[in-house]
């Protein structure tokens, strides 16, 4: 006897619990013996709802003096029927579901909002490096010295793409006082990095559709040459991904497209090709 | 449900089940073979067939089998009284002629 062990055995028992009491034990029976001819998981939890449902059509009519024969020997006697399983199931089960659906949808918003990660703090992006080369002061001393200095600049606070100030004083200048090295000076050397200039066309221009339908959004890192006249000299490449390859081909057209618009970088004010990143947000708007 | 006066609401579901019975009007169905002639779904058949018994058109007794030796729980048989027999025979009747129950 399967059928009352398994989960549509239960949904049965549970809906003749639910009947009227002078058919509750009936019903019960009947329902499992039918039930038992049922084959295949799907066909006996349809039952079983089916079940759930008819106990409340049962559970409606029987108040109105219907008489049935009830459990009792099987016999014909007639059982008035009181309004059990009335109290017990919602006169109006489709407003009750809409009430569950109700409270589920909610339930799921409110996870799905604290579900959603924190973004991710952007690394500094390395501008490139800086090459000096120091005269020796002696003629007898062999050969130039070379030294590096690598500098990080904090990455660009754009709210909006490419909102540049029209002439940012100079973020980026060479490390101390001159010193001598091998018994020469270092000269100082000023470096204003460069970035989108005037003209430079927006994020929202190259937005990519399907990224847009598909609610995507974030920022990419541009990494770029440019030359003395803000034309690109290399193609763009991708620093950093915005998390979205669809996202990260518009802002590498965004940025060929900005080839001539760019501002150049200037070293000492003299305009001089360079190599840096800028950041390309693709935001959606309210 | 049903009235004790024999009227009964009769609606499409309901000429279904008996159409199943009027096959052979002697027969005796458990609700499992009214579903398979009748194709309806469990939670509309059991509250016709208690109307249309508590209306006086069927009888159910239980099947005549043990439930320890058959390994199974009995089986509740419904048959057409001969009052449900001339109430759906003149029911169909009518369809037959076109005139609407």
């Amino acid at each position: 006897m399967k059928a009352q062990q398994d989960f549509s055995g239960k949904l049965v028992r549970r809906a003749a619990a639910a009947a009227p009491p002078s058919l509750s034990e009936r019903l019960e029976e009947e329902w499992l013996a039918d039930l038992e001819t049922r084959r295949g998981p799907v066909s006996r939890l349809l039952f079983g709802l089916g079940c759930c449902w008819a106990v409340q059509s049962i559970a409606r009519e029987i108040p109105l003096g219907v008489t049935v024969a009830s459990a009792a020997g099987g016999s014909a006697m007639a059982a008035a029927c009181g309004s059990h399983a009335a109290q017990r199931w919602p006169r109006r089960p489709g407003a009750m579901m809409v009430i569950i659906a109700f409270h589920l949808l909610v339930i799921y918003a409110f996870m799905s909002v604290f579900k959603q990660p924190p973004p991710r703090p952007a690394p500094p992006i390395v501008h490139g490096r800086i090459l000096t080369i120091t005269q020796p002061a002696d003629p007898a001393t062999p050969g130039p010295k070379v030294q590096f200095t690598e500098t990080h600049v904090p990455p660009l606070p754009f709210n909006k793409p490419f909102s540049f100030p029209p002439d940012p004083s100079p973020i980026n200048t060479y490390l101390g006082k001159p010193e001598s090295v091998g018994g020469g000076l270092v000269p100082k050397i000023n470096l204003v990095p460069g970035g989108p200039g005037e003209g430079f066309p927006t994020a929202e221009e190259f937005y990519p559709p399907a990224a847009k339908r598909l609610g995507e959004q974030g920022s990419a890192a541009v990494h770029v040459c440019v030359d003395g006249a803000g034309r690109l000299t290399e193609i763009p490449t991708v620093a950093q991904s915005a998390g979205s390859p669809r996202l990260d081909a518009g802002a590498i057209r965004l940025a060929q497209a900005g080839s001539g618009h760019y501002r150049p970088a200037k070293e000492n004010g003299r305009a001089v090709s360079s190599c840096y990143a800028f950041r390309v947000r693709f935001q959606l708007r309210e | 449900m049903g009235r004790p006066d024999g009227n009964v609401r009769i609606s499409l579901q309901t000429l279904h089940v008996l159409e199943a019975f009027l096959d052979n009007p002697t027969d005796s169905l458990a609700g499992s073979d009214v579903q398979k002639r009748s194709r309806l779904a469990s939670g509309t058949l059991y509250p016709i067939l208690l109307r249309l018994e508590s209306a006086g058109w069927f009888v159910s007794r239980w099947e005549n089998v043990d439930p320890s030796s058959a390994g199974r729980p009995r089986r509740r048989l419904y048959r057409l009284t001969s009052t449900g027999l001339s109430r759906a025979s003149e029911i169909f009747a009518r369809f037959a002629r076109g005139v609407p129950a």
